[in-house]
């Protein structure tokens, strides 16, 4: 390191130092106005922040229609958001956040990779993909990435549970059972291999709908759907063909 | 890196963890708070709502939840859902909800069945537990890996649950939320938020309440405003028990299996 370097070196670490502070300060305020230090406005909590202003200001860019997500975190709607050591009797809050993410992405997961998705993201694949549709899919596959590694870490950080079973296995997913009265039925059906994938939150055809006993199918082409709940929503997930067909 | 994601998030250039983990070590240690006259006043009211709701042995309120579901382009977008809730306890519930986009489903306990039913769908599902209303809510959330927001404000065990959180307990202010006086107390959790509105006058009732995820990417909050509370709901048996509707079929819950480590 030449001598004249020094001092340049010395202003770089000052200036991150400054742009660090500020941004940090520009994230306190997202967090719901969460006040260190600053205003006394309210009781010691401040009443500024990004989102005070109620202002939406520019578009976001465009989604799929219809493709957003729907769970999240948040929609457990638990505050007891963590697992205490004891494993006391609030787990269930803790591992609902989990469980909630985890669905979430199972989904995005294996839409990704089956290239099946919803009726309406295969059409919006089908389209036009122009140079400029790629790069946004590209972004939007990192951006997924990060989101995963950040529940990676929240999951290895704040609760060893949910790195069980196939949660936060990136890789495969281990198994699904079933449960509840209808369970027998479904279970005899889904013996095999299909009964491991995750499930579909839509179907990508019109299906035919076959009655068997207790048990409604669909079939979409060769692939045989039956509807359960997961998570708090009625999915479709892949069994094995009925007896006959 | 919580919150800096999304389309216009700046890159990573100044993420020195470094730099970042001393000035929040900074931070937190500066924000460590005194208990004031105030912030008492907050943990008591906090302990004497937890205390009413959990003994009442009988109530009905109507809650109007939104929660944000932060996507994977880091947009942030919004739902909502009514959630009507009658208990009786011990071992008496029933949940109706009604979503923004119309469809509606619900939740049934009658002490030796749980049920939940989808009605635009038709479908439905049951599975056998005895017990309390609490535990059926735990079996519900954990086995059944299903979704009941706000059951913990629910559950006859809401004074443990938020012993853990009063000590953080601060008082925002006096506010009036839903035309009711209210007293607007902040807590802090391991993983979320929460802040509540509780009345002052009568009944010490939420009127509102805020749960914010602080380590979940784009801090995402569920909030619900509650309204006609009452405590000696008029309710028959028969609304417990769950009847399929005419049509409905009947599908299993589908669970991730848990057991295996990685």
């Amino acid at each position: 390191m030449t001598r004249a370097a020094r001092p340049a070196i010395v202003w770089l670490v000052a200036v991150l130092l400054v742009a660090s502070v500020s941004a940090a300060a520009a994230r306190g305020g997202g967090g719901g106005g969460r006040g260190v230090g600053g205003g006394r406005a309210g009781g010691g909590f401040s009443g500024r922040g990004p989102a005070s202003g109620g202002s939406f200001g520019q578009r976001g860019r465009g989604t799929e229609r219809g493709g957003f997500n729907g769970s999240g975190p948040a929609a457990s709607g638990s505050f007891a958001g963590q697992v205490p050591s004891s494993g006391g009797p609030y787990a269930g809050g803790g591992t609902d956040v989990g469980q909630r993410d985890s669905s979430a992405i199972a989904r995005q997961r294996h839409e990704r990779l089956s290239g099946l998705g919803t009726a309406e993201q295969r059409e919006a694949r089908q389209g036009a993909l122009g140079d400029r549709q790629d790069e946004r899919q590209e972004r939007r596959e990192q951006r997924r990435d990060e989101a995963r590694e950040d529940w990676q870490d929240y999951a290895d950080d704040y609760d060893p549970g949910y790195s069980g079973g196939g949660y936060y296995e990136w890789g495969y997913y281990d198994d699904y059972d079933y449960a509840g009265a209808a369970a027998a039925a479904a279970a005899g059906a889904a013996i095999g291999a299909a009964a491991a994938t995750p499930p579909y939150w839509t179907l990508p055809c019109t299906p035919t709908t076959v009655v068997i006993g207790a048990t409604t199918y669909y079939q979409c082409g060769s692939t045989w759907y039956i509807q359960a709940y997961s998570g708090g929503e009625v999915v479709y997930t892949i069994v094995n063909p009925p007896v006959g067909y | 890196m919580q919150g800096s994601r999304g389309p216009t998030a700046p890159s990573r250039w100044c993420s020195g963890p470094a730099i970042v983990g001393t000035l929040s070590l900074v931070l937190v240690a500066a924000q460590a708070p005194a208990k004031s006259d105030a912030d008492e006043r907050a943990a008591k009211r906090v302990a004497t709502m937890a205390t009413f709701l959990a003994k009442a042995p009988r109530l009905s309120v109507t809650a109007d939840c939104t929660y944000d579901v932060v996507q994977d382009t880091g947009e942030k977008i919004e739902f909502g859902e009514r959630r009507s809730m009658t208990l009786r306890r011990p071992d008496r519930a029933h949940i109706e909800v009604t979503r923004r986009d119309g469809t509606r489903r619900g939740l049934l306990f009658d002490g030796k069945q749980l049920a939940v039913f989808d009605v635009e769908q038709k479908v439905y599902a049951t599975a056998a537990k005895t017990g309390s209303i609490d535990a059926a809510f735990d079996y519900f959330k954990n086995d059944l890996n299903m979704r009941l927001p706000l059951s913990e404000l629910m559950a006859s065990d809401l004074p443990q649950d938020v012993a853990d959180m009063i000590g953080t307990a601060r008082l925002v202010g006096e506010e009036t939320v839903n035309g009711v006086a209210t007293d607007h107390v902040a807590l802090r959790g391991d993983t979320a938020d929460l802040q509540l509105w509780i009345a002052r006058a009568g009944d010490p009732l939420p009127q509102r309440l805020v749960i914010t995820y602080r380590l979940a990417g784009g801090q995402p909050q569920y909030a619900a405003s509650f309204s006609e509370w009452n405590f000696a709901p008029d309710v028959p048996d028969s609304a417990f028990t769950f009847t399929p509707a005419a049509g409905a079929h009947e599908i299993p819950f589908l669970i991730p299996r848990r057991e295996k480590q990685p």
